[in-house]
């Protein structure tokens, strides 16, 4: 135990210090006095945010940062992330690493803080007959329930249809673009879609009600992924490098607590999302999910979304779209999990 | 002269708000004749119109009967047609043409076309107002409305026009025109007229027949031939009799108004 | 024909100098914005960008299929919403039961906004274009059955003797007499049911609007806004504004015009 927090606090210097000097040289002359007193943070409803609301909950920041005030809003959609971020209404939110790269794309100044999660994403399906994409066969009547089109979900089917079927447009034309929530709801009463390609805690509680995953998103994939990364504003960054530093060790710690099954955090989880402790416990302990603070599969992705025309410029390198928050813990995970995925508990 | 309409001792009554039931008409005996141009002469509030509304149709004895050619009446039909008071009896979205026409297209009256368009500029020519047929209503003055509407009732070729106070809202210039022009269609067009007025003049002016009647109970105290003599033609006041005859009319009605009053200070509510 | 093309010209002219001096304040305010830089770029593009953006998302097609789909289901929609609507006035003329019934539909469902009701629409009827429509007809009936009813029951008693006098049917009273007497009403509810079922259509393909290739406006502006492309988002909202000058300009202004105007029956 003693060993494992010395090992966080050091990781933690480290990467406290990494953030500063980063700012320094992308903005010389900037003082590092804090020029205000607040930092404006956003993240969406569901057990993949949890990181934030335990953080939220159990005041975290505010250990690193007594004197300031945190403003939290919990917004609807990625888009309003983005928005925000750029309107400069927000300093850091959640959003998936696709919507970021086209931010990064279309010129928004934002880039990736930190990894958040990676998590099992998965085609459900009911009828065994689609347990194979080859039987989609009619576009009007073999639907399958995305997000929206251009998501990580769109994304891994058309990675899986590449795989299975040869062509990643292949069933482009079976898509209907829809929340989860309503997907969740129109898959299980069969009306109208017969796959949903879903994200916990969706994906778990269509597997607990009779649905099979047909796609695995890592086998897709082709290895681990960030389905969500914290994504912090250049103003931000420019001008609260302290600030930045405190928030990336808050979310350490936080990430620590969630991956150790803390009992203060887990309370937070359960009721947030309204679970018992075991079902809490056990979507925690799901396969493939993976709280951490380094981003997974940044370059693949990016590359496939060039390659498909999601995006129109291939970034150079990973500082092109990720703060040096993120850079710093890239490079440091060959061959297994980091000294700072350890000092996280990641699995 | 065969009685064209018969009205036989017709009650009409209502109940208001309160379920008081209140006595309209009382007992009305009246007889139209064939070609005969009737002046129903009273104070308001005696029944005037509810009267008219029974013999066209639009509402129904309490008891009594009203014949038509020996036939009781049931409802509204084209053989009696309405002009009304009001100048907005037109249907506005109609030109003046096609409100003329209008009876005549629902009804399928005419072989055709054609011969629907001669009977229509025919009554229009007749009210002088030919050269207004592709006028809508709002584009023309309130006396040629009231015109279009007599065109209207004519070209429908009803056996009883039944007309209630239609030059009432007109100015006494253009009220006195659409008198003798409507008296020279009657004239010429041999047609049965049940005119309502209040105006004593017009009663005189126009009336074959000149009927008065009393308010509260309603019923007919005056049931005469205009004793006007004009020699045919229209009555103006200097024909011989015009005096007398508005004197009378006039006590008549006076009458009528001064114990409306009296009733009214003794009985406020008794108002129809 | 000449008159015509002359009468449309004279018609364009008078609108267009009303707009326009409009439509040039805010471009002028919009550049001046932008020039300011308070907003990001991607946020506030310049008037060029949007203007290229609109400019090509027209020329290819994508904007012009979509502004048809949404159209296209606002037409059914407000159809069935209209055809409803006289047919809940005729019920409602027949007996005070049926008005009773009717009056205690509209007190119901006239205050539920349509969005509200969709997750129970997607039960009932899936995740097509029905469900879009039948948001659309909710938006559309309540308004457009309150004006109609209102329109009818305000026919003065006097065109009622009328058409009883010279013999009409039931069926003729209500269209030859009832429905032109009850016009303006019915304009008004008509304009109301438009602008409503617009936003409803919007909104409701905001949330759900695409299957496969087809999909509307609505879903267009999701889509844009999800790929960050600001400029497209703006495009799309021209032409919905445009399609409401157009609707309420040209569309209504021109039907009043040529009946009611023509006829008298508006107090201006």
């Amino acid at each position: 135990m003693k060993r494992r927090m010395l090992s966080l606090v050091i990781v933690l210097g480290l990467v406290a210090s990494l953030a500063l000097t980063g700012c320094n040289e992308a903005k010389p002359g900037a003082t590092n006095a804090p020029t205000v007193g607040t930092i404006k943070i956003a993240y969406q409803n569901g057990l993949s945010y949890s990181p934030f609301y335990v953080m939220q909950e159990m005041k975290i920041i505010e250990k690193y940062l007594p004197n300031v005030k945190v403003e939290w809003t919990v917004l609807a959609s990625g888009s309003a992330v983005s928005e925000g971020l750029a309107a400069g209404s927000l300093d850091i939110g959640v959003m998936g690493v696709a919507p970021l790269l086209t931010a990064w794309d279309k010129g928004f100044s934002m880039k990736i803080f930190s990894g958040l999660v990676n998590s099992p994403l998965g085609l459900v399906v009911l009828d065994d007959k689609y347990m194979s994409l080859k039987n989609f066969t009619e576009p009007n009547k073999d639907k399958i329930a995305v997000p929206a089109p251009k998501s990580i979900q769109h994304i891994l089917l058309s990675m899986a249809a590449q795989k299975q079927l040869g062509k990643a447009t292949a069933l482009d034309e079976y898509l209907k673009a829809l929340a989860h929530p309503d997907a969740q709801t129109a898959l299980l009463n069969k009306i109208d879609i017969v796959a949903h390609f879903s994200s916990p805690p969706f994906l778990f509680s269509e597997v607990a009600k009779g649905g099979k995953v047909a796609v695995d998103g890592f086998d897709a994939f082709g290895g681990d992924f960030s389905f969500l990364v914290s994504v912090a504003s250049k103003k931000f960054m420019d001008e609260q490098p302290a600030y930045a530093g405190a928030v990336y060790m808050a979310m350490s710690e936080t990430i620590g607590l969630i991956n150790s099954k803390d009992d203060a955090a887990v309370q937070v989880i359960m009721s947030k999302e309204k679970l018992t402790k075991d079902t809490a416990i056990k979507y925690l302990d799901w396969a493939g999910t993976n709280f951490t603070t380094t981003p997974y599969g940044l370059a693949g992705l990016a590359k496939y979304m060039k390659d498909v025309g999601y995006i129109e410029k291939l970034p150079a390198s990973y500082s092109d779209y990720c703060w040096s928050t993120a850079t710093a813990t890239i490079g440091q995970r060959a061959g297994g999990p980091s000294v700072l995925e350890k000092a996280q508990n990641r699995k | 002269m065969s009685s064209l309409i018969e009205v036989k001792n017709v009650i009409k009554q209502y109940s208001n708000a309160e379920g008081k039931l209140l006595t309209v008409l009382d007992g009305i005996d009246l007889n139209f004749e064939q070609g005969s141009f009737t002046c129903i002469l009273g104070p308001s509030g005696c029944g005037k119109t509810t009267l008219l509304e029974l013999i066209g149709g639009f509402q129904l004895p309490t008891s009594g009967q009203i014949l038509t050619n020996g036939n009781p009446v049931k409802g509204p039909g084209m053989d009696r047609s309405m002009v009304f008071q009001t100048f907005d009896q037109l249907l506005p979205w109609k030109t003046v043409f096609k409100n003329v026409e209008y009876a005549l297209t629902i009804n399928k009256i005419g072989a055709d076309k054609k011969e629907r368009e001669d009977t229509v500029m025919k009554f229009l020519s007749l009210v002088e107002l030919e050269k207004f047929r592709d006028y809508y209503p709002h584009q023309i003055s309130g006396g040629m409305k009231q015109r279009v509407a007599i065109a209207r009732s004519l070209a429908q070729r009803p056996q009883v026009i039944l007309m209630d106070e239609p030059f009432a809202s007109l100015d006494s210039q253009t009220r006195n025109t659409l008198q003798e022009q409507l008296f020279r269609i009657w004239e010429k067009a041999n047609v049965t007229i049940v005119f309502i007025t209040h105006n004593i003049q017009e009663a005189i002016v126009l009336g074959s027949k000149i009927v008065v009647m009393a308010k509260s109970p309603s019923k007919i105290v005056v049931n005469i031939d205009n004793p006007v003599d004009a020699g045919g033609g229209i009555r103006f006041p200097d024909a011989k009799g015009y005096n007398e005859c508005w004197k009378f009319l006039h006590e008549k009605i006076s009458a009528q108004t001064y114990k409306e009053e009296l009733i009214q200070e003794n009985n406020p509510d008794e108002i129809c | 024909m000449g008159n015509v093309i002359k009468k449309v010209l004279v018609l364009l002219k008078n609108l267009f100098f009303k707009r326009l001096i409009f439509f040039i304040g805010i471009i002028v305010v919009w550049q001046v914005l932008f020039y300011t830089k308070l907003y990001p770029v991607q946020m506030f593009p310049s008037v060029k960008t949007i203007w290229d953006s609109l400019v090509n998302n027209l020329a290819n097609g994508e904007l012009l299929a979509k502004t048809g789909f949404s159209l296209e289901l606002i037409g059914i929609g407000m159809l069935i919403g209209m055809i409803l609507s006289v047919i809940f006035t005729g019920l409602a003329m027949i007996s005070k039961v049926c008005r009773n019934f009717v009056d205690s539909i509209i007190t119901i469902a006239h205050p539920l906004p349509g969005i509200a009701l969709l997750p129970i629409i997607i039960l009932w009827l899936g995740l097509g274009s029905n469900a879009i429509i039948f948001v659309i007809v909710h938006s559309v009936l309540w308004p457009m059955l309150l004006n109609t009813m209102t329109g009818f029951s305000s026919v003065p008693k006097l065109y009622k003797q009328l058409g009883q006098n010279i013999e009409m049917s039931k069926i003729k009273l209500v269209f030859g007499i009832y429905i032109p007497a009850s016009l303006p009403n019915i304009y008004a509810g008509l304009k109301i049911s438009w602008a409503r079922a617009w936003r409803a259509l919007i909104s409701a393909e905001m949330i759900f609007g695409a299957s496969g290739t087809s999909s509307g406006l609505g879903f267009y502006i999701s889509q844009k806004r999800y790929d960050m492309d600001t400029p497209a988002v703006f495009a799309a909202l021209i032409v919905i504004m445009l399609i409401g000058i157009l609707v309420e300009d040209i569309f209504f202004n021109q039907l009043e015009k040529r009946t009611i105007g023509k006829w008298g029956m508006v107090s201006q």
